[in-house]
């Protein structure tokens, strides 16, 4: 293997590990792409400097970037799955504020209709310790889930066994929002995707003659 | 007068990027090209320059919005290539984005002659 081969895998290595979540099938087909681009940059250039050739090919952890985001808002808008949703808004909320924003907002989202539905599913198994309990204080509500020692004198129990469904509606409600919520911003962003969500700069400046 | 550049550079670069989709269908307009192939077709036909690496996941985003096909074909010499080709949903969508790239820059073309003609005084 030539020194310079040896530098091509070297990057292609890094590129390859911001790929981590892509299928394997579809990193190998990436990676080689790549190599062939690279190795006929290398052989068609008369002095053929590795380094100038890499350089104008990009930054690795850049491309590996555009590829997952390409490939996570896909799945995420096919599969509706929030676990799926979850994972994109995360690699989208390390790329740039307002991803760390929606991804804030679903995380709470999320974890709201979770815990509206274990509410909901744990009331039959402790009804003294669950419940929405109400103090004198009419500001002052709460949910309590297990661990519970049940009412003190002062608070009183409102929903009974009517925790159970409207638990699991408002649980449900708050899941299917969220998630919808996160595929209209997903929805922008890939309508956006184009003027880069990423800093990768896609278009350098044009030579300069005009 | 840099600063008045700088901002038109700017400018520039996001014009070209918003191009650049277009660009792309109108390079595969006459046939398959490879990755290398079509970045040299856009830098000579359309003074697009792009860092080089990052045509590749938007070559890979086209092709999964059903735009393009994309098929290895091994070469009698060097390496196997990737070839990118149209699919009638690309064929339809060029065709879609050159019509209103066609009526738009016509008319702004008018808008711009007095603009033109003083720079030239």
């Amino acid at each position: 293997m030539t020194p310079a081969n040896d530098r091509i895998e070297q990057y292609l290595k890094r590129v390859r590990s911001g790929l981590r979540g892509l299928r394997d099938e579809d990193v190998t087909d990436i990676l080689n792409e790549l190599r062939t681009h690279i190795s006929e940059r290398m052989e068609s250039a008369s002095s053929a400097d590795i380094e100038a050739v890499l350089q104008s090919f990009g930054k690795p952890e850049e491309i590996a970037a555009l590829y997952v985001t390409e490939s996570l808002i896909e799945r995420a808008v096919s599969s509706r799955s929030p676990w799926t949703i979850l994972r994109t808004l995360f690699h989208w909320s390390t790329l740039s504020v307002m991803g760390f924003l929606v991804f804030t907002i679903c995380l709470i989202g999320y974890a709201f209709g979770v815990s509206f539905f274990l509410a909901a599913l744990l009331k039959p198994i402790n009804p003294h310790g669950v419940g929405l309990w109400y103090r004198n204080d009419p500001l002052d509500f709460s949910l309590h889930v297990g661990g519970f020692n049940g009412p003190a004198g002062t608070e009183r129990e409102l929903l009974g066994w009517w925790l159970v469904p409207i638990g699991c509606s408002l649980g449900g409600g708050m899941i299917l929002l969220t998630t919808r919520f996160a595929l209209w911003s997903l929805g922008r962003l890939g309508r956006s995707r184009q003027t880069g969500m990423t800093s990768a700069t896609t278009i350098r400046q044009a030579p300069a003659d005009h | 007068m840099a600063q008045l550049q700088e901002a038109a550079d700017k400018w520039e670069v996001q014009l070209r990027k918003g191009c650049l989709e277009l660009a792309i269908l109108a390079s595969l307009w006459g046939g398959r090209l490879y990755g290398l192939e079509l970045l040299r077709t856009l830098e000579q036909e359309s003074d697009l320059v792009i860092t080089e690496g990052t045509v590749y996941p938007l070559l890979s985003r086209l092709r999964a919005e059903g735009l393009l096909d994309a098929e290895w074909v091994e070469a009698e010499l060097g390496h196997p290539r990737k070839y990118y080709r149209l699919t009638s949903n690309g064929r339809r969508r060029a065709i879609a984005m050159a019509r209103i790239w066609a009526r738009f820059s016509a008319k702004l073309d008018g808008l711009l002659k007095p603009v033109l003609k003083e720079e030239r005084q």
